[in-house]
């Protein structure tokens, strides 16, 4: 570019048309062509020229391009009369809201809140927001401890969780310090991310904290999407907005994950997979926090916030950002600026704050921001009270197994849901209601079940499904519409000599991922079956592979890799793991075998446990009956990859013993391994694992043997 | 590559749209400092866009360069704009500006 030019006598002439030309990089959906260079410069307007006046309308904006000349026009779909794209997120810095702006929020109802995450629930009991007799046991009517092992730390190997303090420590006041990053032995927080060159900050604050809670609450590594969200919203990449508009839209249509719809920089249409109801955190509120007592108040009992402050240049690379704790020495301000804030420590006078600048800025992505700098306790903060995130069955494809699932239905959003075989090859489903713990029978269905069925929550929009052998010795699918609330009949298929019960996932090859089925066969082989997803195709057969196999069990997972484990009993009494290798062709390999004098089918998980963040994989744990009691097991995926027998438990009711493990979950109760079991007299019985201890709970329903 | 003609003695200003908010900064180098000076002069708040009418709490500041013509003769002046703690990564923008210092008449 060339601008004929004339001499400026003034002592200072700014360079108007460079501003206008800096401008078109974010109007690229409204002008064409878009592909400006980030800085122009004429000299012909300045200081004060037709640019800097407000353009309010298309017909303004399309008279000041023809009257300069301008080689690119306002795109003809908007009219003259039409405004110009406006989108309410903050308004400038006099509008966004001031904690002295409105009223005060009364958090009070959302402390005294009965969290499931154990560690929380103790703190808002050491803070006297929650009396301790209103605390119920985990199960009505008490439980009785069947197994203790020793507690460890989360840290890299499996075993039981470290264990809260004791219901009824003495009372403290607000803590010293908090850091989500590391907090109760566990790990909260994901792995830092970067907004890259969009003014995207306010949306990776609002998903952040949204994606904490739901770590916090759920138990779960949920990794997030900001492109979702910042997509959703329409916005193009250098649109600039407050949080309070990502959580209004996330309120509206929940936030998916990265493999549903990516954060880039491209601004491409926003097209995210077809299954997208089915892998949404959803978020029913959040709110503002008004007060510093408050926020630190929220920090400690209920987690992670988002904030903003204003930014000034030394926040780039100040040695107090790395080192210290950062207060402004520059006065060059550079605009507004929204994070989440993780923690805070009285000590250093300072928030902890997470930034989304990537992991060379600051220490780790982190830096320690002095109270009061920058206007960050002037503007409003806000939270996500503890029971409004609901976690998708995407989310939680891993930590469940056989014929138990934590659903998103519920008080909290946590019931736990059980199918198991009735009179007349019917199947029934119970469920524990998340805010009562009661269990409780719901709908009876279908004819020709012939041994437990096998239960997926899938992102064909939140439906559950179920896969059990029949009595003809094949397999039949069913599934629940979440959007009728019927169950269907999905149809019979796979072999014709069906000898075991069938393992069963959603894989992610194809959005909605594909199913997977591993069952065992009359010629003691085990059979991989799929379905092809999107679009829905028929059942097909993948291989045959394996020998000498007497059981198939719930026991299949996708790794991270892509390729499935599943474990099976041998003929022998042992477990052994046979995994496919995605990467070299799918072909079946055996694994390891362990474990003795095995003759039930085992239930096998992938918990949080071992997994330090999101992007890794945690240990398994398995769990199968014995010699009449149940054997825990775990793999520790992260370190030596060998099984180790963690603990041995049975049931507490007098002259029956355990039959077989039906299902096994991690939930969302403090990471605790839950396991529902057949008794020898045919009732079901609740099992978990709570800060190392398994107890036995109550025996619900019944299986026909 | 955009030319400004100025006298000698004349001051210049030039204004690049920033991205303080997502970390970046631009810096600019003059080619031949016996020409021209160039100084940060600090940032100056973003201008209402077609798709940003009241520019948002997350809005960046447009960053001010001043340019002093020193003596006759040409030079270009380098901006980039990169993230000042990230040594070693290329610019998320650039631009150059060639400026022609005329002798005052």
């Amino acid at each position: 570019m060339r601008e004929s030019s004339s001499f400026f006598r003034c002592s200072k002439a700014e360079s108007s048309l460079g501003i206008l030309f800096g401008k078109s990089v974010r109007a690229e959906t409204l002008y064409s062509p878009a592909s400006l260079v980030p800085m122009g410069i004429s000299q012909r307007n300045p200081c004060k020229g037709v640019f800097m006046e407000k353009i309010r309308t298309a017909g303004q904006l399309r008279r000041i391009l023809k009257e300069e000349h301008a080689t690119w026009t306002v795109n003809p779909r908007f009219k003259d009369d039409d405004p110009l794209p406006y989108y309410k997120m903050g308004g400038d810095l006099s509008q966004v809201p001031k904690i002295s702006s409105g009223p005060r929020t009364d958090i009070s109802k959302h402390v005294s809140r009965l969290t499931t995450n154990p560690f929380l629930l103790q703190r808002r009991i050491e803070r006297g927001f929650v009396k301790r007799e209103s605390v119920p046991g985990h199960i009505p009517g008490g439980s009785q401890p069947v197994a203790s092992i020793p507690a460890r730390p989360m840290g890299t190997s499996g075993g039981a969780a470290a264990a809260p303090a004791p219901v009824g420590a003495p009372v403290v006041g607000t803590s010293i310090s908090v850091d989500w990053r590391n907090r109760f032995g566990w790990p909260w927080i994901t792995n830092m991310k970067d907004q890259g060159s969009c003014e995207s900050c306010w949306v990776f604050s609002a998903v952040g904290t949204v994606e904490a809670q739901t770590r916090i609450e759920h138990c779960i590594w949920s990794l997030r999407s900001e492109g979702d969200v910042h997509d959703g919203l329409g916005v193009v990449c250098l649109q600039t907005g407050g949080p309070a508009t990502a959580f209004d839209w996330m309120k509206a249509h929940g936030v998916a994950d990265p493999g549903c719809w990516p954060y880039e920089q491209s601004n491409l249409p926003y097209a995210p997979t077809a299954d997208r109801s089915g892998r949404t955190v959803r978020l029913d509120d959040y709110v503002s926090l008004n007060t510093i007592q408050d926020q630190k108040d929220w920090l400690d009992t209920v987690g992670p916030i988002s904030a903003c402050f204003d930014v000034y240049q030394d926040f780039w690379w100040g040695t107090d950002v790395t080192n210290t704790v950062y207060t402004q020495q520059s006065n060059v301000p550079e605009g507004g600026h929204c994070i989440v804030i993780v923690g805070y420590d009285d000590n250093l006078g300072a928030w902890l704050m997470r930034n989304s600048w990537g992991t060379t800025w600051g220490n780790a992505g982190y830096c320690w921001f002095g109270y009061g700098q920058c206007n960050i306790d002037a503007y409003t903060k806000y939270g996500v009270p503890n029971t409004d995130c609901n976690p998708d069955p995407w989310t939680k494809r891993r930590i469940h197994n056989g014929n138990l699932y934590e659903s998103g239905d519920g008080a909290g959003h946590r019931n736990f849901e059980v199918w198991s075989v009735a009179p007349s090859h019917a199947i029934r489903h119970y469920y524990r209601d998340g805010a009562s713990l009661n269990w409780a029978l719901a709908e009876t269905f279908g004819n020709d079940c012939h041994a437990s069925p096998t239960v997926q929550g899938t992102t064909f929009n939140r439906n559950f499904e179920i896969i059990y052998p029949t009595t003809n010795h094949r397999l039949h699918h069913w599934y629940f519409d979440q959007s009728t609330a019927v169950w269907n009949d999905g149809g019979v298929f796979g072999p014709h000599h069906v000898h075991g019960i069938p393992a069963f996932i959603q894989s992610d090859y194809g959005a909605p991922g594909n199913f997977e089925v591993v069952v065992r066969t009359k010629d003691s082989k085990l059979a991989h079956w799929w379905r092809s997803s999107n679009p829905v195709g028929p059942w097909t057969e993948g291989a045959v592979f394996g020998h000498d196999v007497e059981l198939s069990a719930h026991t299949l997972i996708q790794r991270r890799d892509r390729g499935l484990d599943v474990v099976c009993v041998t003929e022998h009494g042992a477990m052994q793991r046979y995994w496919r290798d995605d990467a070299h062709g799918m072909v079946w390999k055996a694994g390891e075998k362990f474990g003795r004098h095995v003759k039930t089918p085992p239930v096998m998980i992938e918990g949080q446990f071992g997994a330090a963040n999101e992007t890794l994989q945690g240990n398994y744990e398995l769990c199968v009956a014995v010699h009449g009691s149940i054997e825990h097991w775990w793999r520790d995926n992260q370190g030596t990859q060998t099984w180790q027998m963690s603990a041995t438990f049975g049931t507490n009711v007098p002259g029956v013993h355990v039959e077989q493990v039906l299902g096994l979950l991690e939930s969302s109760y403090g990471f605790d391994l839950e396991v529902v079991a057949l008794l020898s007299n045919g009732g079901l019985q609740h099992f978990w694992r709570s800060g190392g201890t398994w107890h036995a709970g109550p025996v619900f329903g019944s299986v026909v043997i | 590559m955009t030319t400004v003609e100025l006298f000698v003695g004349d001051c210049h200003t030039i204004r690049l749209r920033g991205l303080g908010t997502a970390g970046f900064a631009w810096s600019a180098t003059v080619d031949d400092p016996q020409v021209a000076r160039v100084t940060s002069i600090g940032t100056a708040a973003p201008e209402p866009s077609p798709d940003s009418p009241a520019p948002g709490f997350s809005s960046s500041r447009d960053e001010l360069f001043e340019i002093l013509a020193l003596n006759a003769g040409q030079t270009v002046i380098r901006c980039a704009q990169t993230r000042p703690w990230q040594k070693n990564a290329p610019p998320h923008a650039s631009t150059e500006i060639l400026f022609v210092v005329r002798p005052r008449p």
